[in-house]
Order: structure tokens, then C-alpha cells, then sequence
């Protein structure tokens, strides 16, 4: 298969869609050079990952495996699976936009109305548009299940009252897939429904919330009587959670395939820095766990792909990957401490934001605790 | 082979192993192992040492193991290799002045010649063979492992000659052996982490105290549950290792079974409490022959190390593991 243009003949195997993949980024090498480095401060950095994400659109790489009906191309999805590791392999910065798309898009694609999903999901992916996910709340992380953002119906849709926090880029988001409560308090997870709702609707403040790496990813949303049209809803009345599950999946599968492509490149960074000052052991440790994670997160993708079920496993994907970035970046500081700690070139900034950041991966997505009790209970049938 | 196939033949291999718990070179002899490891390394590697794991067969196949990749080596069926004593994966053997070899290592008993993997003056690697040795039998934490010291200067009887030519050199030849080697030990480990998992997930089902299962408290959850997750990865490792049967596969594969049954070593020696500490309890001898195998070929140090410099030096690319 030659270096198409534009997508002429779909790949019909991992490889081939590897192959093809590299002899276009060959061919695009001058056009591509503007993304070898990322775009300085945030707002610059998602204009350069909407260019990017248009030409992958453009020439059909990130069109593979999403339905026609939705401006895909057909196929698996496991055939796009390689485009962020090729990306990563040739040089360029992780086009961590790309996840939003493998978290939201598949739930979105399999439980939006026709006319909806045609309308927004070729927006989704060709760039033009950015999604955030309103799931956490104040009073309901881990347990999800006890959020209480309420919708309620009346002519023509949902009213929507209420706060979501944690929601990452809302303030760039052009719409939200948002968890609400249509059932009664104690509903628990039988009593939510799933919104696709425009983030430019009366009603919602975005305020963003500093994390401690001092970014501005997350923000906290307040909705006061937002009207949500009733076309907007996901699946059935009372039928979130299995919006919610989906959506869960998607971060479980290609969006951690993704992100332990970035964790081996900071791995590589980590081996070179410092002339070698780690020793060979630590990084042949942090390699063994990061293989670990992608064996795991491997499992999870081929299984999505296919439509097989993954059930309770991602869990031990999930504990994977935080046990593993966190080693990873425990090592950073025990090697590059001072630089962390006092340092000021840009390395330094990367490896202080990078460990700050690693710190919360054992508790957003679901807290280790609950990943571990997931594990006991479901997997090895521990008694509750 | 598909897997309803591989599944038929680790049944057949089991009632095989436990019809003759004493002897099972005899059972697998009667089998056709060796014909199976010839046509279907895979196959016959990952049913047999799960299964040693899992039923703590006395003795070692990992010799067949070792001079089946070997390859281009004609050597006897019951020959026995010495490898390098536990904790490393270089040898640790000399040849002396090419008539004598300083034999330094463990190997398994018996009776079979002895085949020396070693190292001559100038650095270069040599496989020789030897008459029987004297055994240093010694008190070993396992005594049904069959591994003994052996410490002892011996003529050499000949060099293996056609050993090195599909490799172009003995140290890549040696590689490839050592990798053969940890691709079964990873499996016996495998066997042997499930088992001490399974044993103390039974139990802390059962066993009542303060009115309530153990296994409904939060505290030994976690601790199951991490054994669990080593246990996924070493399973999905140690067949990992056979997709590109590199060195650095065999070595990540050894590696993850050792962080598994360490970490099962741990917490169900916990979870068993009193009853998992005493001689009646089989756990003692799971956890003995797990701290027999873990260091063999190199432990958790040395695989790490060598994973390191292997990723410094470009050989860890993004074909390992593939999607």
C-alpha cells in the first residue's frame, strides 16, 4: 500500500494501517515540522492540536474505525490505535487532545440520536469542535453514583441545576456529555441520565480551578437552570450509567493506550537526562511495570476493538497505570530532585509538572482504594 | 495449534505428572515431551512449567530447556547444564588452558554428563562437557528442586563445537539460552504464585473472625488485590515472551513473575496467618520453591539492570508488544 493522500484504500490489518501511516508522515515531513515542538502556553497549544487533528482528519487516519454515518471511514478501531505511538515514535508532542475523542466520542456515537451523532461526531474529530465531561461533583467522586446535579423534565426538555467539578478544559469545551440525576435522590445509579448539551447555553459559569502543577485544566461548573433540548439526551430516560460505563471504557482503552505511549517517551527522556545519571536498574524497573500497563491496556483495546466486553478487568489496567507513573516520576525525583525542586530550563518545568501531575493518578478516574475493591470483589469473588 | 488443543494437551500432561508424582522424567518420557518441546516449544514449555508450579514436581526440565535452544548443539537427552549461581545470568564457570574447566554454579542432580556454559581466558564464551561431578548436596531450602551446588575442578571430555554458528557468537548463543530458560521460569513461577493465591483466597472466604469472613475486610482485599494484578501481568508476560522470543521479552517475563510471586510470598503468607506457618500447611513449600526459582538466571536486580542498559542502547522499540 503506497502513501495515499487522502485515504483510498482502507488498511485492513494493524500493520498495513502502521505502514501506511509511517510512508504518509514521511511524505508530510515539512508540512509536520510545525508540530514538532508544542505551542507554548495553552491557548496556543489547542489551536496547534486543532491544525494537527485536521490534517490526520483530512488525509483519514483518525477517521479509521468510526462508522460512516458518522464521518468515519469504517473498519476497526484498533487501525487509529497506532497513529499517537507513530506520532510519538517520529518526534512529535502527545496530542493528548486526541483522548477526549477515544473517551467521548465512542459513547456519544453509540447512544446519540442518528441525526445528533451525524451532526457532531465529524466535528468531534475533524477539530472543529472541543468536549469536556461533567461526571465528578462536589459531594460524588469515586462514588459516583451518589451525584445529585438534577435535571427535570418539562415542554421540550430538561432543566438542569446544580455543580460539576474536576471537568478538564470546560472553559475551551463547545459541549459537555453531562451526568444528572432524573430519578429520585436514593436512585442511586438507576435515577441518572446522560446530556449532550452546548457549553454556550445560558445558565453555566465556568470557573477554573488551579491544580497544584498550577494548571488551569480543571474547572468547576455551576448550571442554574440550564434548558437542555430533548434531543439531547443519551440513551434512555434513567439510563446514564450505561453512558457513564461507556464512557469509562473509552478512557480505560485507547485513551491509556495513549498515555502509556507518553509515559515510555518520558521514560526514554528520563534515561537521557542528566548524562545517565539514573542508574540502569531504576529504569529497567520503571520499563518492567510500563510493559506491564501496556500488556494490560493491549488486552483492553483489542477486546473494545472487537466488541468484546471488558467488564471489571480495566480496573487492573487503571491500578497498573497509576503504580506506574508513580514509580516513574519517583525515580525523576530521586535522580533530578535539585532540578525539580530549584531548577528553571524548561526540563526542569516539564519534570516538576509532570510529578506534581503524576501524584493524582491514583485518584482521579476512580481512586485506587476503589479499583482494589473492584479487583477483590469482582475478579477474585471476595465477599462484600 | 488452537487453544482447545493446548488445553488438551495440559490436561493429559497433568493426569501424566500426578499419576507419577516421583517420577517425572519417567512421565514425561512416556508422553513424548521431548518431541512435543521439539515441534512446539511453546506449547510444551508453558503446559509442563505452569504445571511444575502448580504440583511442585520434583527436579527441573529446564535443562531440556536450556539445550533445546541450544540449537546446533548435539548433545544427550539426559545431559544437565550448570548455571550460574542463583542471583546472576553470566556464567560464572572458566575453562582453564582448554583441557580443564573451574565448574562453579548449581545443577540439577543426577546422572547425566554435565555441560558447561563458561568463559576462557579471553573472555570468550564456551560450552564444554564434563563427566558426572561430585555434588556439593549440602541442606537446600527445597530439597525436592534438585538443584545442589557444585563447586569443583574437572577435565574437560569436549568442547561443543557447532554451538555458536546460528549466532555468530557465544555470548548471543548464551543469550538465547538464558532467554529459553526465564521464558520457563516465569511459567513455573506463574504456577506457583496462582497456587499460594488461590490457597489464600479460599481461605479467607472461609475462615470466621470478629463474626465476618476475612475476605470481607477492606485491608485484605487490598492486599489480594494487588497480588492479582502481578498475577494478570505475569501471566500476560510470560506469553508475551513468545511473540518475539527476544531476550527482552524473556526478561520482562521473569521479571513480572518474580514481582508476582514476591508479592503472593507476602501478603498470603499474611493472610494465612498461624495456619499458613506451619509444616502441615502446603504453603512452606510454595514459598520454598518460589525462593529457589526467583533468583535463578538472574533476580529481580539483574533483570532490571540489564532491562535498563538494553533500553539505553535502542534495543527496547515499539515492536515489543505490539498492537
Amino acid at each position: 500500500m503506497t502513501a495515499p493522500a487522502t485515504m483510498t484504500t482502507l488498511p485492513s490489518t494493524v500493520e498495513e494501517s502502521r505502514t501506511a501511516f509511517r510512508a504518509w508522515l514521511v511524505e508530510r515531513h515539512d508540512e509536520l515540522e510545525q508540530f514538532r515542538h508544542s505551542g507554548g502556553d495553552i491557548t496556543g497549544v489547542f489551536v496547534q492540536l486543532r491544525l494537527l487533528q485536521r490534517m490526520l482528519f483530512d488525509a483519514g487516519w483518525i477517521r479509521l474505525g468510526w462508522p460512516k454515518s458518522l464521518g468515519g471511514l469504517g473498519g476497526r478501531p484498533i487501525l487509529r490505535s497506532i497513529v499517537s505511538e507513530e506520532l510519538a515514535m517520529a518526534g512529535y508532542p502527545p496530542p493528548f487532545s486526541f483522548a477526549t475523542q477515544e473517551v467521548l466520542g465512542p459513547a456519544v456515537a453509540e447512544f446519540a440520536r442518528p441525526d445528533l451523532g451525524a451532526v457532531v461526531l465529524p466535528r468531534l474529530l475533524r477539530g472543529d469542535e472541543t468536549w469536556c465531561q461533567g461526571f465528578s461533583e462536589p459531594g460524588a467522586g469515586s462514588d459516583l453514583a451518589s451525584l445529585r446535579l438534577k435535571a427535570v423534565a418539562v415542554d421540550g426538555g430538561w432543566r438542569v441545576s446544580g455543580e460539576k467539578i474536576w471537568t478538564s478544559w470546560a472553559q475551551f469545551a463547545d459541549r459537555c456529555v453531562l451526568l444528572a440525576r432524573t430519578g429520585s435522590p436514593d436512585s442511586a445509579h438507576r435515577g441518572i441520565s446522560a446530556f449532550l448539551l452546548d457549553m454556550d447555553t445560558p445558565g453555566i459559569e465556568i470557573s477554573p480551578l488551579r491544580s497544584m502543577n498550577g494548571d488551569d485544566e480543571f474547572c468547576s461548573l455551576f448550571f442554574d437552570d440550564v434548558l437542555v433540548p430533548s434531543d439531547r439526551l443519551l440513551g434512555d430516560v434513567d439510563g446514564g450509567w450505561a453512558v457513564a460505563m461507556h464512557v469509562l471504557a473509552g478512557e480505560r482503552g485507547a485513551a491509556a493506550w495513549q498515555r502509556q505511549i507518553w509515559l515510555r517517551t518520558r521514560l526514554s527522556d528520563l534515561a537521557a537526562a542528566n548524562d545517565g545519571a539514573v542508574s540502569d536498574g531504576v529504569i529497567g524497573e520503571a520499563l518492567e511495570l510500563l510493559m506491564g500497563l501496556r500488556l494490560l491496556s493491549r488486552r483492553t483495546v483489542r477486546a473494545l476493538s472487537d466488541d468484546q466486553p471488558v467488564g471489571s478487568t480495566t480496573s487492573l489496567d487503571k491500578l497498573a497505570m497509576s503504580t506506574a507513573e508513580k514509580f516513574l516520576f519517583d525515580s525523576a525525583l530521586a535522580a533530578l530532585g535539585e532540578d525539580i525542586v530549584c531548577g528553571d530550563s524548561s526540563e526542569a518545568e516539564a519534570w516538576r509538572n509532570d510529578y506534581l501531575y503524576s501524584r493524582a493518578s491514583s485518584i482521579y478516574g476512580g481512586a485506587a482504594e476503589i479499583q482494589r475493591n473492584i479487583i477483590a470483589e469482582r475478579l477474585l469473588g471476595l465477599p462484600r | 495449534m488452537d487453544a482447545e488443543d493446548v488445553a488438551q494437551i495440559a490436561e493429559s500432561l497433568r493426569q501424566a505428572l500426578s499419576a507419577q508424582p516421583e517420577g517425572t522424567r519417567r512421565a514425561l518420557g512416556e508422553f513424548g515431551w521431548r518431541d512435543l518441546l521439539a515441534d512446539e516449544p511453546k506449547v510444551a514449555v508453558s503446559t509442563l512449567f505452569t504445571l511444575s508450579g502448580e504440583l511442585l514436581t520434583p527436579g527441573s526440565m529446564v535443562d531440556a530447556v536450556l539445550l533445546h535452544a541450544a540449537s546446533g548443539a548435539s548433545l544427550a537427552d539426559d545431559a544437565r547444564v550448570v548455571l550460574p549461581p542463583p542471583g546472576r545470568h553470566v556464567p560464572l564457570s572458566r575453562s582453564v588452558d582448554g583441557q580443564t574447566v573451574a565448574v562453579e554454579g548449581v545443577v540439577q542432580s543426577g546422572d547425566g554428563g554435565i555441560v558447561v556454559p563458561c568463559l576462557d581466558a579471553r573472555g570468550e564464551y564456551a560450552l564444554v562437557v564434563c563427566d558426572p561431578l561430585r555434588l556439593r548436596p549440602g541442606a537446600p531450602l527445597d530439597e525436592t528442586a534438585g538443584w545442589a551446588r557444585v563447586s569443583a575442578t574437572a577435565p574437560i571430555l569436549s568442547f561443543v563445537s557447532d554451538w555458536t554458528t546460528p549466532h555468530g557468537d557465544g555470548g548471543a548463543a548464551w543469550g538465547d539460552m538464558v532467554a529459553a530458560g526465564r521464558r520457563a521460569l516465569a511459567h513455573e513461577l506463574v504456577g506457583i504464585g496462582s497456587t499460594m493465591l488461590s490457597m489464600t483466597v479460599e481461605h479467607v472466604s472461609e475462615r470466621v473472625q470478629f463474626h465476618r469472613p476475612l475476605g470481607s475486610f477492606q485491608a485484605v482485599k487490598h492486599q489480594l488485590a494487588d497480588v492479582h494484578l502481578w498475577q494478570e501481568i505475569a501471566v500476560l508476560s510470560a506469553d508475551a515472551a513468545w511473540e518475539d522470543c527476544s531476550p527482552q521479552s524473556a526478561a520482562l517475563a521473569k521479571a513480572a513473575a518474580i514481582r508476582f510471586t514476591r508479592s503472593a510470598r507476602a501478603s498470603c503468607q499474611q493472610l494465612l496467618g498461624g495456619m499458613g506457618f506451619t509444616w502441615e500447611h502446603d504453603f512452606h513449600r510454595y514459598l520454598r520453591r518460589a525462593l529457589t526459582l526467583e533468583p535463578l538466571l538472574g533476580g529481580a536486580p539483574d533483570l532490571h539492570g540489564e532491562l535498563g542498559a538494553a533500553l539505553r542502547s535502542g534495543k527496547v522499540g515499539q515492536a515489543l508488544i505490539a498492537l
